[in-house]
């Protein structure tokens, strides 16, 4: 297939993917636009552009309906399901399902969810579509900050000594780092008070890599994502999905790593392939991950270059005044 | 994050609601509109069949009460029923399952009492529903019903345990006794029996029911009860045999309509000694599809009301407060799409292609003077002995004032060639009359039948030499190319409308839809029409292979140096002389609407009655098509059979090459004489 035909299959392909998975957030023009930005520094135009839309393609996009349907999962699956389990192992295997969600609305009474990160941060928006799809009560949820108080020199007491469980619900962990330096800390207060509370940290999305990071770094705690990602989902990767299939054509994974990392390079120098080279093609409704390529998201002035999947960057905190 | 509604998402009747089945209805403008066509309140029966998205659900839905409750003024209902003279009672065949009565260690004859006696009980419910809606909306109640359930209990062959007393009560009765009945004959594969007593005989309910509620009901007194029965292709033909004979037996005050598929009507038979079923005296046919295309300008009229009436709903819905959307008349529509007639000259695809070649030789005057070149040998005896002389020829061909008389020269020519005429001499003429016809001396000229007959295969084949896309644009174009199927126009602009977004555009909100959009939402909607007939059984490969190889063979035709017939989309063969399977690949194209059959017809030379067959206009666009029809071919068995009938490859290309062969330079293997071998009408 000749190159022309191809871009027009992969537009095609395109407009299908904008349409049924991208929320119809993009259109030709925002697509060529994004196109423009390759000016052919590193390939030829025609090579760079044509690398780029196979990039594009790739791209996978979790529109708001499918946030909210894993949302739903993250609860049933990796919280609900695991505690009815241990119920009916404690009850004898038992099927009486009067007897289960009795012991599991004692249970939920004694959980505490708290999203992982600052106020108005994406965790925030998470924990909210987490409580409404799954309707549960605004009583049962917690910021970081409420869960200990400070005894001062007989140390940290639990707020709600008779919560048994905390849940850390987060969107995603690219390299776990962030969630380790934010957890640590507080996970260790509340072990140190009682070893026997159950702390669980459970994102929505998270590379393998991260989720041993944190195993190790937060031992007894239970870490699992709904969407887990191999090192095959790094993008450039020797076993990397992306250029598995046919459909690939003409387009050759070395060239575009090199397109990929020479306007990373120009737009974030220091990764210009993601935040500790994550290389992931992924994004959210809500917000595109800075572990994904950063040629797909940044938007960030004085930089002439259009996002096509514009990240909403954290802002510095302000300087005391 | 953005949700983008498209007002031509729903092209299925049956996912829209009533409102939006009232809402959307649009008549026929024609006297007395589909009422005269469909006649709900007449008591002849009628079938109504019509190619898939044909629009008889939406139909059926529009004529039950439920429609006729929303069409109704406000206190008015019992006025509109009286003035229709009918009830609508709809039932959808695809809720009963009627495959599960069958198999199951029963005998067809078991199961053709069991299914009787399960729709007796099914639309006696229905029925009473609806009735009992009526009465309500009409403020009314049921006049003495315990006298009503008495009578109603007649129809029974066996008493009920409790008498029921009021019309509810005996509702429960008959649903207690589906229940029971479904209970049996879903559990039969594992019981391997079926043990039911049959309470009442064939039709007493269906049509006693209505006889009882006529004569106690004022209201009802002087109606039809209209059994509107739609998707009756989910019967198979035992449970067919069983309505036919409920059409057969019809009592007043009781009358059917039958919404079909085309390839949904298993037989006539009736299970009054397996007698057929006679069209005119017992039933009558509508076929929604055919009806329309023959009345071309009544169709155009009714696919532009329908886009309106679309258009009109969704704007209405976004609150959008342009004024020119509620006044939006179907009329005005045309504007919103790009076309040949509302772009400038260069934008069109003759226009560019025209710009492309103006000042350079055009491609068909190259290639036939390639083909001269190349066949030297044999064009010396037709008086080309050189170079100079084709060079002259192709000075003789070439008008760069008008670049389609310039592409009939060529035709003209090669028609010269295939019957090896003297060349040079023909050149000449060419010109000549070429030349008085660009000066309005059009009588007598070579070009004024060619152009006639030709000009829009030569358009489109000069076009595509230059490497411009033929283009299917504009909404009368999307009609034609609907080709008598609503649901094929609907989805046609959806996809338009789809593309139109994703470039950016703002349809029917400003500018016209661009050409590029309308281009692309063509073509899926042909890829969808072609690739997701889902046609089922052995011959479904047969069908695509076949419908791919006639729509190629025509392509190549349209294409060729010398096209033998213009506006070519339609093939005619003696039926009787096909072998079995050939028969029935054409009957299934037939019936899944991808070959359309035009009125049989007797061939010229033998008089012997030809079927004649047009494919679909859905599938013009993706073979490079014409959307109109003139010429035909005529196919021997054999031919037929290369196309339709095997998966032989080779046998196919056989027959596409000795077709071609005669209509491509240098005409090998043909002379004039023996054109008459290609079996042209």
């Amino acid at each position: 297939m000749d190159e022309e035909l191809q871009q027009n299959e992969w537009m095609r392909k395109l407009k299908t993917l904008n349409r049924t998975v991208w929320d119809n957030n993009l259109t030709e023009p925002s697509i060529k636009g994004w196109l423009d930005n390759f000016k052919g520094l590193n390939q030829a135009v025609d090579v760079e552009r044509h690398h780029s839309l196979h990039l594009l393609q790739q791209f996978m996009f979790f529109g708001a309906r499918e946030v909210r349907e894993l949302v739903r999962t993250l609860y049933r699956d990796l919280y609900r399901y695991p505690l009815l389990n241990l119920i009916r192992e404690q009850n004898g295997n038992t099927l009486n399902s009067l007897t289960i969600e009795h012991a599991y609305q004692r249970c939920l009474a004694c959980t505490r969810f708290i999203g992982v990160g600052g106020p108005s941060e994406s965790g925030d928006y998470i924990m909210y579509l987490f409580r409404t799809e799954n309707k549960i009560s605004t009583g049962s949820f917690r910021h970081t900050s409420d869960l200990l108080i400070d005894k001062g020199a007989s140390g940290k007491a639990l707020k709600e000594p008779n919560v048994r469980y905390y849940v850390f619900v987060d969107d995603f962990s690219g390299t776990g780092i962030q969630a380790r330096d934010r957890l640590k800390q507080v996970i260790g207060d509340i072990h140190q008070v009682d070893k026997n509370i159950q702390v669980a940290y459970l994102p929505l999305f998270a590379t393998s890599d991260a989720l041993s990071l944190l195993r190790r770094a937060l031992p007894n705690v239970y870490i699992r994502a709904v969407m887990e990602f191999d090192r095959s989902y790094r993008f450039f990767n020797e076993d990397s999905i992306y250029f598995r299939s046919t459909d690939a054509g003409s387009v050759s994974a070395t060239t575009s790593r090199s397109i990929a990392e020479h306007y990373g390079r120009s737009i974030v120098a220091q990764h210009p392939l993601g935040f500790y080279d994550c290389q992931l093609l992924i994004g959210f409704a809500h917000n595109v991950p800075d572990n994904s390529l950063p040629i797909f998201w940044y938007n960030e002035r004085p930089k002439d270059w259009r996002a096509i999947f514009p990240r909403a960057n954290k802002t510095e905190p302000l300087p005391n005044p | 994050m953005s949700e983008i509604k498209n007002p031509f998402t729903l092209t299925r009747a049956v996912d829209l609601t009533d409102e939006q089945i009232n809402k959307l209805w649009v008549d026929l403008d024609t006297e007395g509109g589909f009422f005269q066509k469909a006649k709900p309140s007449s008591l002849m029966p009628m079938i109504i069949m019509g190619g898939k998205g044909s629009g008889k659900t939406h139909l059926m839905r529009y004529y039950s009460f439920n429609n006729q409750r929303l069409r109704a003024a406000p206190g008015a209902l019992s006025d509109q029923i009286g003035k229709e003279q009918y009830l609508g009672i709809y039932v959808r065949c695809s809720g009963l399952n009627a495959s599960r009565f069958s198999g199951k260690n029963q005998s067809t004859d078991r199961w053709t009492a069991l299914f009787a006696y399960y729709n007796e009980l099914w639309f006696a419910q229905i029925l009473l529903a609806t009735t009992e809606e009526f009465l309500a909306a009409c403020g009314m109640k049921w006049p003495d019903p315990e006298a009503i359930c008495r009578e109603f209990c007649m129809l029974f062959d066996m008493a009920f345990e409790h008498q029921p007393r009021t019309i509810v009560e005996f509702r429960n009765e008959l649903r207690n006794l589906q229940r029971e009945l479904d209970f049996q004959v879903n559990n039969a594969a594992f019981s391997r029996t079926v043990n039911v007593q049959l309470r009442t005989s064939r039709g007493k309910l269906i049509f006693g029911l209505p006889k009882i509620i006529a004569a106690s009901v004022p209201l009802c007194a002087k109606l039809t009860f209209l059994y509107l029965i739609d998707e009756y292709e989910n019967f198979d033909a035992e449970a067919q045999k069983y309505f036919n004979t409920l059409i057969r037996e019809k009592e007043q005050p009781v009358s059917f309509k039958i919404g079909v598929k085309l390839f949904g009507l298993r037989t006539f038979k009736t299970l009054s000694g397996n007698e057929d079923l006679k069209q005119g005296s017992e039933w009558e046919k509508l076929t929604l599809d055919a009806d329309l295309r023959e009345n071309q300008d009544v169709y155009r009229g009714f696919a532009f009301n329908l886009c309106s009436a679309r258009l009109r709903e969704f704007f209405a819905e976004q609150n959008t407060s342009v004024a020119w959307h509620q006044a939006m008349r179907a009329t005005d529509l045309k504007g919103f799409f790009e076309n040949e007639e509302n772009v400038p000259n260069e934008k069109t695809p003759w226009g560019r292609a025209c710009e492309r070649y103006q000042a350079r030789p055009r491609p068909c005057v190259e290639l036939l003077g390639k083909k001269l070149r190349d066949n030297l040998g044999s064009v010396r005896d037709l008086g080309l002995k050189s170079e100079s002389d084709i060079a002259e020829v192709e000075k003789q061909l070439t008008f760069a004032s008008d670049l389609l008389l310039e592409k009939a020269n060529t035709f003209l020519f090669y028609r010269a060639w295939s019957g090896r005429e003297l060349l040079t001499e023909a050149a000449v003429r060419i010109r000549n009359d070429c030349e008085a016809y660009y000066a309005g001396e059009k009588k007598g000229t070579l070009h004024v039948n060619i152009l006639r007959h030709y000009a829009g295969d030569l358009r489109d084949q000069f076009i595509r030499e230059c490497g411009e896309k033929v283009g299917y644009l504009g909404l009368e174009t999307f009609t034609t190319m609907s080709h008598g199927i609503a649901r094929n126009l609907l989805i046609i602009l959806k996809h338009v409308y789809d593309w139109a977004l994703f470039y950016g555009e703002r349809p029917f909100n400003g500018q016209p839809i661009s050409m590029r959009a309308q281009r692309a939402g063509v073509q899926d909607a042909c890829d969808w029409f072609y690739k997701d007939a889902q046609i089922t059984g052995e011959d479904a490969k047969f069908v695509t292979s076949g419908i791919g190889r006639i729509c190629d063979l025509f392509q190549a035709i349209r294409f060729s140096d010398k096209p033998s017939e213009c506006s070519l989309t339609t093939f005619s063969v003696d039926v009787d002389e096909l072998d079995v399977q050939t028969r029935n690949v054409l009957t299934l194209s037939e019936q899944w609407s991808l070959l359309i059959r035009l009125t049989d017809r007797r061939e010229r030379n033998s008089g012997k009655p030809v079927a004649k067959f047009q494919i679909n206009y859905m599938l013009s666009p993706r073979f490079l098509l014409p959307l109109a029809s003139r010429g035909n071919i005529h196919l021997s068995a054999e031919q037929t059979k290369a196309i339709f009938g095997t998966d032989d490859v080779g046998a196919f290309e056989q027959v596409r090459g000795d077709v071609l062969r005669k209509m491509n330079a240098p005409f090998f293997g043909s002379s004039p004489n023996h054109e008459h071998e290609l079996q042209f009408l």
